[in-house]
């Protein structure tokens, strides 16, 4: 699986209130898909746990989240 | 974004470092963040949640808070600097040194920025000279209250600073409703500032986070109390009928936009907070471009003696 199809699937697992059947990198991770902070939290669990990426560098990288294409750049990025 | 005409001026902000805010206190905010998350956790949840906090308080210099205010079309921020040290003893920095660090910012920035600074009235003496120091040496423009470390606005150990605002013409920025459980939340009541604004008409006090806890009681003193204003900092978390309340009430000339920077930058930007406030269902989308004005830029501007246009 990619880690565009990973993502999107971690992003459903945070039950976002506003997630719409199809994603789009250029989508706002708040104003599109109602993520809150409690949500990027829960992200960023599921993603040390499915990516083994050490949380200490997740979590310098959680506040540029901003968009589903910076999710998955970021952890290209960590994962690589 | 809705387009305005104009430039914003943010009236509540602060600078996102660990290097003003303790430990203690963000600990607090990571207990109810790990309460608040559904589902099986991690062990040391607690200990992460604090990581991605602290992760995301590295910008001493207040860089970062610029390339946002840029990005959402804000010209000037107002920071606060409330002082935490009294209450909570893990402080990195002396108020003394964080007021001297403000400076720095403030001289580095000073188209950009104001700095509304905090002394805690147990220093006693030393913080009224430190406040003095704070407005006549490094050119703050104003006073930040936190009550919930432990003193109400109405303490008579606060008239000293409210003299000195009454006689420099400066604005008093008080903190109402909860903040972390590291601290008490029952000294944050917007009624306790009604006394000082009372004995001191000339000197204009705000109630910070007016639209997010107690609407009622700060659109009551909004609107009886010439002297007293209200600021839309955190209501992003607030329940939107707080906002509609706000929205209907005749203050519009004593609304002050406030981001709250960096209180939700976990999930949004300045740039994201104003267009959550002037679009969709929010109370404030609707509004007359003479009204934006006034919340978005010219209350705050007049407070701080500033010119409006």
């Amino acid at each position: 699986m990619d880690i565009g199809t990973k993502v999107e699937q971690l992003l459903r697992n945070t039950n976002a209130p506003g997630l719409p059947s199809n994603l789009h990198p250029e989508m706002s991770l708040y104003s599109d898909l109602g993520l809150d902070s409690l949500a990027l939290a829960s992200l960023a669990f599921q993603v040390e746990e499915e990516f083994g990426v050490p949380f200490d560098e997740l979590a310098a990288r959680v506040a540029d989240f901003r968009t589903v294409g910076d999710v998955v750049r970021i952890l290209s990025e960590l994962s690589g | 974004m809705a387009e305005l005409s104009f430039k914003i001026v943010d009236g509540h902000a602060h600078l996102a470092s660990t290097h003003f805010i303790p430990q203690s206190f963000l600990m607090g905010v990571a207990a109810n963040m790990e309460r608040a998350l559904p589902g099986a956790l991690p062990g040391d949840a607690k200990t992460k949640l604090y990581g991605i906090l602290v992760a995301n308080l590295q910008d001493h210099d207040g860089t970062r808070l610029i390339g946002e205010m840029d990005n959402g079309g804000i010209e000037k921020a107002v920071i606060l600097l409330p002082d935490f040290s009294y209450a909570l003893k893990d402080c990195k920095y002396t108020i003394e040194e964080m007021f001297a660090q403000h400076a720095d910012v403030l001289a580095n920035n000073k188209e950009r920025f104001s700095v509304l600074a905090g002394v805690d009235p147990r220093w006693g003496k030393d913080g009224i000279a430190l406040f003095e120091k704070g407005i006549y040496s490094y050119g703050f423009s104003g006073l930040k209250l936190y009550p919930p470390c432990g003193y109400r606005a109405n303490d008579r150990s606060l008239y000293p600073y409210y003299e000195i605002c009454a006689k420099e013409g400066l604005p008093v920025l008080v903190h109402t409703g909860g903040t972390s459980p590291a601290l008490s939340f029952e000294e944050a009541r917007p009624i306790f500032i009604d006394q000082p604004a009372r004995d001191f008409p000339e000197v204009n006090f705000i109630l910070a986070h007016g639209a997010s806890v107690y609407e009622e009681e700060s659109i009551m003193m909004c609107t009886h109390r010439p002297n007293v204003y209200l600021d839309l900092s955190a209501s992003a978390a607030a329940p939107l009928k707080k906002l509609q309340a706000i929205a209907s009430a005749p203050i519009k000339h004593k609304i002050i936009y406030g981001s709250d920077w960096p209180l939700f930058s976990g999930k949004s930007s300045p740039r994201d907070d104003v267009s959550r406030l002037l679009s969709g269902d929010s109370p404030f989308s609707g509004l007359s471009e003479q009204d934006s004005k006034k919340i978005f830029r010219n209350n705050i501007l007049k407070l701080l003696g500033e010119q409006t246009d």
